[in-house]
């Protein structure tokens, strides 16, 4: 199974000034998780959007097989960012709907949706009404709609924005159990959502992909970059505004800040294993 | 497509806020139709010294019915005799009560003059009354026939609708009058329509639904069922209101003589159409139809403009507003709002000029409602319909 992305430019007038929000982007996915890092503005949305179809490109090509079977559109599953529901619908009401809408019937849609239900653990709130759900429980029936129908493409837009710790896990959880067979696109700007499940990480930035790999490639190109060393904790914040901090964690007398710097920022110093959020910030600064 | 219809019908209607809010303006509907039979009266009563007696409904039911020779011999005898008790002198005839006298002679002289001069010889003058209209058309279309041919056809449209007329029956039929010009059940489904479909896409957009709907290929049937279902809302509600209407008015006047034509009516004496009361009730619901399914797009219309639903309600009551204010500015063929008063529509011989020829007003008005009704509704599959996929290369490697 192949999603191949071959130059998609996507560009918005604002005002007399004219924007690229994608700007040739390329790119060819296979079966896993896909996490799209970047900034606010680099693009991710506006390519999800494309590759749903809500939007219109400018220029480039989408193309998708699965052995022989180029049928793209009905194996799209999609939550959008910022998802909500019908407060008067059931769980299971609203599933119903999505099948509807992806025009997939079994010969009990019931039990189909109580299944599905089941995968993202709603299935004894089921019959509750929407509105009377926790935003974790909103979070869980957005996966459920977009596994409806099983399709091969599944593409998450800012999924875990609002979710409490648990909850989060518990996405994540979900997403890594349902990536074996097929192609998940999951765009934030969290990136300890990505750390966790993508095979590959694509960073973004400007309409652009400025990096892509999986967290190992990615990290080696940063590797010597990252420190760690002690500061005082008046010396903290004169760190931060003069370097890229990644992180500051105290032990009460001293500050373990983590800087992202081309040499040694201070003699004390010392080289470590750099991240996924070392990366990130590498490359975008703060996010 | 079915089920999308159905689940349009869930998310918008379903709800029991919507039927408390219903059964309100049911309620709000039966007390406007008290008031209205208050101000415009219930005829026939005559007070007496003794108290109220119903005589005019007495003579009413005495005298209604197939309009024969003897019942109007009856009707002259009668009102003979009073006028005869009242020359004499006697003005109060106490010693008798029975179904014609209440004992306040004016009062019975008023009462038997309104039947007959006012109400029985409207129904057997009336052929000679189209015969006046055919004489004064016969000189209207002798006088444009070579200056204004457009007039002149006018004319024979009138002089054609006039002939083959008379009212065999005395009747009354306020409850049918009142019906045919009564607005608020109108305006209290606007006041539905708005509550109901101005979440119409606000709602979708605020829940992200409209982008799985893009995603899914489905806007196009989702568009659909949208219209669809504020369809069957407009024709249910203009159905149960019709059905309210008329048991609320029939419970002050009574429902009788659906049957007989139109133009039976006073204020219908010169209707173009030559049909039945009963047939223009439906009529009068189909007209309302038109003229709310239009308000119904304007709402979807104003709904996808914005993913808040409270911005969309008050815009929807700022536009509706703009609009009923400037009715009176607009032509009348060319504002759908005429088509909630039937009464514009189909009292008088009122005609649209196009391209030199007649068309009444109630062919036209409508013809013109359902074209607005559709560019509204391109507009709006414009507006929530995803980019134009490019099929091939997407589904191509």
């Amino acid at each position: 199974m192949e999603l191949k992305l071959n130059g998609i430019t996507k560009s918005y007038t604002k005002g007399k000034k004219r924007k690229n929000a994608l700007e040739d982007f390329s790119l060819t996915m296979t079966e896993g998780v896909y996490g799209l890092l970047g900034p606010n503005g680099a693009g991710k949305s506006t390519l999800i959007n494309i590759i749903t179809g809500i939007i219109g490109r400018d220029n480039g090509s989408i193309a998708f097989d699965d052995n022989g079977n180029s049928d793209f559109v009905s194996h799209l599953g999609f939550m959008p960012q910022g998802m909500d529901f019908y407060r008067n619908f059931t769980a299971k009401d609203y599933i119903k709907y999505i099948m509807a809408l992806k025009k997939f019937s079994t010969e009990n849609d019931n039990e189909y949706a109580l299944d599905i239900l089941t995968r993202v653990n709603l299935r004894n709130d089921a019959d509750k009404k929407i509105g009377a759900f926790s935003g974790g429980m909103k979070q869980r029936l957005g996966i459920a709609q977009a596994i409806v129908g099983n399709p091969k493409i599944l593409i998450f837009d800012e999924p875990t924005a609002g979710l409490d710790a648990k909850e989060r896990i518990r996405f994540r959880n979900v997403i890594s159990s349902l990536a074996a067979d097929k192609i998940v696109i999951l765009a934030t700007h969290i990136v300890t959502d990505i750390a966790y499940v993508a095979k590959t990480v694509v960073l973004m930035d400007n309409g652009k992909i400025i990096g892509t790999g999986t967290q190992d490639e990615l990290c080696s190109a940063v590797k010597g970059k990252v420190w760690e060393c002690k500061v005082k904790p008046d010396e903290v914040m004169d760190y931060m505004s003069k370097m890229r901090v990644s992180n500051a964690v105290s032990d009460g007398e001293y500050y373990t800040l983590r800087i992202i710097s081309e040499d040694c920022p201070v003699k004390s110093a010392e080289q470590v294993q750099p991240t996924l959020e070392d990366v990130c910030i590498y490359h975008f600064g703060d996010m | 497509m079915l089920k999308l219809f159905g689940y349009e019908f869930k998310k918008n209607i379903f709800k029991i806020s919507l039927l408390a809010l219903l059964l309100s303006l049911c309620l709000v509907n039966l007390y406007k139709h008290k008031e209205t039979v208050r101000y415009y009266g219930t005829s026939g009563y005559t007070i007496t010294m003794m108290g109220e007696r119903p005589l005019g409904e007495n003579m009413y039911n005495h005298f209604k019915g197939e309009l024969t020779s003897e019942k109007i011999n009856d009707m002259i005898a009668y009102q003979k005799k009073i006028e005869e008790l009242i020359a004499s002198g006697k003005y109060v005839q106490t010693e008798t009560y029975d179904e014609f006298f209440s004992g306040y002679l004016y009062g019975d002289r008023n009462c038997i003059r309104m039947i007959i001069d006012e109400e029985v010889k409207y129904a057997y003058l009336y052929p000679n009354t189209m015969i006046e209209l055919r004489q004064k058309s016969d000189e209207y279309i002798e006088f444009y026939k070579d200056i204004n041919p457009y007039e002149a056809k006018k004319g024979e449209l009138i002089k054609n609708a006039s002939y083959n007329r008379s009212i065999p029956v005395y009747g009354r039929y306020d409850a049918f009058s009142l019906f045919l010009d009564y607005e608020f059940s109108a305006f209290i489904i606007v006041i539905l329509l708005i509550f109901v479909f101005s979440s119409t896409y606000s709602n979708e957009k605020a829940t992200g639904t409209d982008r799985i709907i893009k995603s899914c290929g489905r806007a196009g049937s989702t568009f659909i069922a949208k219209q669809l279902t504020m369809l069957c809302f407009v024709v249910a509600t203009v159905i149960l209101f019709a059905i309210i209407d008329l048991i609320g008015l029939g419970f002050y006047y009574g429902l009788e003589f659906i049957e007989q034509p139109l133009y039976a009516i006073q204020d219908y004496q010169f209707t173009p159409l030559n049909i039945s009361i009963g047939t223009a009730v439906v009529l009068s619901c189909l007209f309302k139809i038109f003229a709310l399914a239009f308000i119904g797009e304007v709402i979807i219309l104003i709904s996808t403009l914005t993913k808040n639903t409270g911005a969309a309600i008050v815009l929807c009551f700022g536009v509706i507003g703009a609009m009923i204010f400037a009715s009176p500015y607009i032509p009348e063929h060319l504002n759908p709002f005429t088509l909630i008063s039937t009464k514009k529509l189909i009292s008088d011989f009122e005609f649209v000029n196009v391209l030199g020829n007649p068309v009444p007003l109630y062919i036209a008005a409508p013809i013109i409602a359902l074209l607005l009704t559709l560019i509204l509704a391109a507009v709006c599959y414009i507006r929530t319909s995803p980019a134009k996929r490019k099929a091939k290369e997407v589904r191509a490697v």
